[in-house]
């Protein structure tokens, strides 16, 4: 009994004790039944960028017209490079040349023939080219031409005619030609004959006395056929004529030509985003290079030469009178075959390029012909090939030894916000730098926010909001008074945005603007050149904190 | 001497070794045959017990580390489970979650003058995740709290195997003492089971410096779809699940239980076991993903990969490339939970015994003790009630109550080991609770007494 009466009470106990607890279970229960869903806070910590930028890296970024030349130093020198390179054509055209001869026969010939039965005449001459271009013509290779021999004959006998052209020779032989008018019955007799002179080789100098002339001697036999009588009126008409098309070679003094004439706009964009301010390039130069094969004096003679700034404004570079023109070194008679390279620099020393260059120019025009025999020097032997070698390549050299004491420079473009994931919001975002500057060029940058706009009908946009409160400025390295390098500098920044400018930003911002200002290190408030090397650079980390919370729903 | 001598070796084992969890309650219900899965040398009350098939032994536990229900219920707010909270709230260095379940196909067991062979087979799932703090904190926080710092996620760990489990047992009663041996057939059903995860993340003192990571670590998968496109360069077509996959008898493995009983005095007894002593060969649908130590420096995009973005997509290609797996078809073995039991009894009257018990269990990498005092009362020859206080899981507040009470041959029990998960649900760790229903004939004098 005692025991079944504690067996009830255990039991009871029990009961109560469930009922009593188990109502916290519920509770725990519905509390991890009614979670929705998860949420954190958290809080990122990111590197975004971590580069290095050279001044070649810089430049790179943006184009890559210009030839970056390092020198053993490692010192930079930007080069803007334009070829003109000349197609192979004939420079001098050589004039037809003609010859003509008539032969008659007087009474006391005619009683003579009649009598001997033949009849021989021989002449000798020079046939002159008459040049176009005071050329004196002295040797001709012959690379297409025709000898176009048109005689007639009145006689009504048989002619035998042989022309003779001893500077006219192919492969050493002298230019021998033979017509034969056998008489038939029917007068006058005409016969018209064309040789092909390509390969010949014409001497006009008479064997090295002169110029332009080529001797040739006829000599004429007629031969009487019995019964047919020989008139006063009977004539024997010959016309030659000679055309060289082409040459493979020419010498001589082949006169005053214009070999190559074109102007230059090349584009300086190292200084495209260049809004305001000075840059002192210490030695620019504008350099033209020719690569000649034409055995004969060219000139070069540079005009009209201006620089056109970000601004539109128009500085003409003022070369020295006496120094604007310029002959090029050229193959001489021993030298045919040969390309001789030379060129000519316009600088500060004959001109005033370095002071127009402190405009920061965007173009730099000028145009540049080039003449053979400027001067006309008829006593000087040249050569001509069909195929010659002409190039031109002028170039703009900026070596980068500068100072710079206010370089504004503008840059916008699209502003793409980062996705945030759906559920997060965002309490703070900040962005911090870390520079080091090995460059002895100092910069204040700012980066400003901005949303599309139309001012005046003009698309345009306007600023909203800037990224620092005050723009960033990162020191130049520190320089002796030489502009010799000592000594990198380095800053660290930082910019905060809180929710409010974040979120009011993202919502109307669709463009940045990056504004920045360089100026070159200074050694005590005086700015000496400074030189730009390959090695310096700029060291860029930027890392973004950011803070938020965000929510999952299940 | 010699007495004092062996109880002073006795307590060293208990507070030396020690570590253990869950089933500090079948310990003391020795009129039960399945206490005897935790000490095969225990002989239950009854010559006979047959387990009634699949009710005879349910158990499912469920186990909390490093955390309770409270950190999450008491970081809920306006419905949404702050995590970063959470993460804070976090007293231990590994957070985790164990899951175990048991349910008996069958049992029988009978006693022969002093030996009692017994016959079992069970359906055993024991599932461990654990997550380094730091790793939780990483996800929840962001790593701009860890700014300067490494952290490592060292901890971080998933063991998962399910198997069924077939033994048989042998116990040999003497004067003073019972010992006892199971030898069990292991037929492993599936498994997940990582090893050597090292995640180490590095946050730059500013947020410009650069981010490291070292990634490694392997994991096998016994039974499972193929996690990845392609291996050994064939495209994977393994990627669903289906049962017909599951073949136990691919998967073997044997096991053994140990166990002892001395009576110091006729009244204070110790017992000593070691059970599930085995491991299981995985041969059936393996796969193994191994990470090499991969070290990755992110100290920020240059400006080429800033400005295009086609060169960032290959950067992360080569960055994805570089945290690929590689994956291989081999089998493997896994150990099974072993656990290791010291207790004493002492019977205070003939209805009336208290005891103590050391578990020892490893679990998530560590091993982790408990202690457990036991009170048991018998009311009439049929009822037994049973409690027990435990400390186990880093909490003092674990309150065990259990019972059974025998109805013609009809057996019934349950038992849980942390009741005052009703008292206080926020403040559990534990859910636990096994109860069966056995046949069971031939009362044993000498031990029908709880």
């Amino acid at each position: 009994m005692h025991y079944l009466h504690l067996q009830k009470k255990i039991f009871l106990g029990s009961i109560s004790f469930i009922l009593l607890f188990s109502s916290c279970i519920k509770d725990s229960i519905n509390d991890l039944a009614n979670i929705k869903g998860v949420e954190v806070d958290p809080y990122e910590s990111v590197p975004l960028i971590n580069t290095h930028m050279g001044i070649k890296d810089i430049y790179n970024s943006y184009s890559s017209s210009a030839f970056i030349v390092e020198g053993s130093d490692k010192f930079v020198t930007f080069i803007y490079q334009s070829n003109e390179i000349l197609p192979q054509k004939q420079f001098v055209a050589v004039p037809s040349l003609q010859i003509g001869y008539n032969l008659s026969m007087d009474q006391g010939s005619i009683n003579q023939f009649n009598t001997i039965g033949n009849y021989t005449n021989s002449f000798s001459n020079y046939a002159v080219v008459k040049p176009n271009n005071k050329e004196r013509i002295k040797k001709i290779s012959v690379k297409d031409g025709s000898f176009v021999i048109h005689v007639s004959s009145d006689f009504k006998h048989n002619v035998v005619i042989v022309f003779v052209y001893p500077s006219i020779t192919l492969n050493g032989k002298q230019l021998v030609d033979t017509i034969v008018f056998n008489y038939s019955g029917i007068s006058p007799i005409t016969i018209d004959k064309v040789i092909d002179l390509s390969g010949y080789d014409i001497d006009l100098s008479d064997r090295g006395i002169s110029y332009n002339v080529i001797p040739y001697l006829f000599e004429i036999n007629l031969n009487r056929i019995i019964g047919n009588p020989v008139l006063l009126s009977d004539k024997l008409i010959i016309n030659e004529q000679v055309n060289i098309s082409t040459y493979n070679y020419l010498q001589g003094y082949l006169g005053k030509f214009s070999v190559l004439k074109y102007s230059t706009d090349e584009s300086i964009d190292i200084f495209n985003k260049q809004a305001d301010g000075n840059i002192f390039i210490k030695d620019p130069k504008v350099r033209v290079m020719i690569e000649d094969g034409i055995g004969m004096p060219i000139t070069a003679k540079i005009s009209n030469m201006n620089v056109l700034t970000g601004k539109g404004v128009n500085y003409p570079v003022i070369v020295d009178h006496f120094k604007d023109t310029f002959t090029f070194d050229y193959p001489l008679s021993n030298q045919i075959g040969q390309i001789i390279k030379s060129g000519f620099v316009i600088d500060k020393t004959n001109s005033n390029i370095d002071s127009v260059f402190s405009h920061a120019p965007q173009k730099v025009m000028y145009d540049i012909e080039f003449t053979a025999n400027y001067n006309e020097l008829q006593d000087e032997d040249n050569f001509l090939f069909d195929k010659n070698t002409f190039n031109a390549n002028s170039s703009i050299e900026i070596p980068l030894e500068l100072k710079v004491y206010s370089y504004g420079l503008r840059s916008s473009d699209t502003l793409i916000w980062p996705k945030v994931p759906d559920g997060l919001t965002i309490d703070w975002v900040k962005i911090t730098g870390w520079y080091q500057n090995s460059f002895p060029i100092g910069n204040t940058v700012q980066i400003y926010f901005a949303k599309d706009s139309t001012i005046m009908g003009i698309d345009s946009f306007v600023v909203v909001d800037s990224l620092y409160a005050q723009p960033v400025f990162v020191p130049g390295a520190i320089i002796d008074v030489n502009g010799k390098l000592l000594q990198s500098s380095t800053v660290t920044n930082d910019a905060v945005m809180d929710d409010a400018k974040y979120n009011r930003l993202k919502n109307v911002v669709n463009k940045y603007l990056l504004i920045s200002d360089a100026r070159t290190s200074d050694f005590n408030g005086v700015f000496p050149f400074v030189k730009i090397y390959s090695d310096q650079g700029m060291d860029f980390k930027i890392g973004v904190e950011v803070k938020g919370k965000y929510r999952k729903k299940f | 001497m010699k007495k004092k001598y062996f109880i002073s070796v006795y307590l060293l084992l208990i507070f030396v070794a020690a570590k253990a969890q869950g089933d500090m309650m079948m310990y003391t219900m020795r009129e039960l045959y399945q206490s005897s899965y935790l000490n095969p040398a225990f002989m239950p009350s009854y010559n006979l017990s047959v387990g009634v098939p699949v009710l005879s032994n349910q158990a499912i536990g469920f186990q909390l580390g490093g955390f309770t229900v409270g950190n999450i219920t008491n970081n809920i707010a306006d419905g949404y489970l702050n995590l970063t909270n959470f993460s804070k709230d976090l007293n231990s260095n590994i957070v985790g979650i164990k899951l175990y379940s048991q349910t008996d196909i069958f049992h029988v067991n009978q006693q022969f003058g002093h030996y009692q062979i017994g016959l079992h087979s069970s359906v055993k799932t024991n599932t461990e995740t654990a997550f380094s703090k730091n790793f939780i904190g990483f996800l929840a926080e962001g790593n701009g709290y860890f700014a300067g710092q490494d952290i490592s996620f060292t901890g971080t760990n998933i063991q998962s195997t399910s198997y069924i489990e077939t033994g048989i047992s042998v116990a040999r009663e003497f004067e003073k003492f019972t010992i006892g041996a199971r030898l069990k057939l292991l037929n492993g059903i599936a498994n997940v089971s990582t090893s050597n995860i090292n995640i180490n993340y590095h946050t730059g003192a500013s947020s410009f410096e650069q981010s490291s990571v070292l990634l490694g670590g392997s994991m096998n998968t016994s039974g499972l779809p193929y996690l990845q496109d392609s291996i050994n360069g064939k495209k994977n077509t393994d990627t669903s699940f289906s049962s017909s996959n599951i073949k136990p008898f691919d998967n073997l493995g044997w096991s053994f239980d140990l166990g002892g009983t001395y009576n110091i005095t006729p009244r204070l007894k110790l017992s000593l076991s070691a059970i599930d002593i085995g491991a299981i060969n995985w041969k059936n649908r393996t796969y193994n993903y191994d990470l090499n130590n991969v070290d990755i420096t992110f100290k920020g995009f240059t400006y080429m990969q800033a400005k295009d973005s086609a060169t960032r997509v290959q950067f992360a290609d080569s960055l994805k490339n570089l945290v690929k797996t590689h994956s291989s078809q081999n089998a493997y073995s896994t150990p099974l939970v072993s656990r290791f039991f010291v207790g004493a009894d002492y019977d205070l009257s003939f209805r009336n015994r208290v005891g103590f018990m050391f578990q020892l269990q490893y679990y998530i990498n560590t091993y982790i003790p408990s202690y457990t005092f036991s009170y048991s009362h018998k009311f009439g020859t049929n009822w037994s009630v049973h409690t027990n206080y435990s400390y186990y899981n880093n909490t003092f507040a674990n309150l065990g109550l259990g019972t059974s009470i025998k109805w013609g041959a009809f057996q019934i029990y349950v038992m849980q080991d942390d009741i005052l998960l009703y008292f206080s649900p926020s403040n559990a760790r534990t859910a636990y609770i096994r109860f069966g229903c056995n046949l069971v004939w031939g009362a044993h004098r000498a031990r029908a007494r709880y």
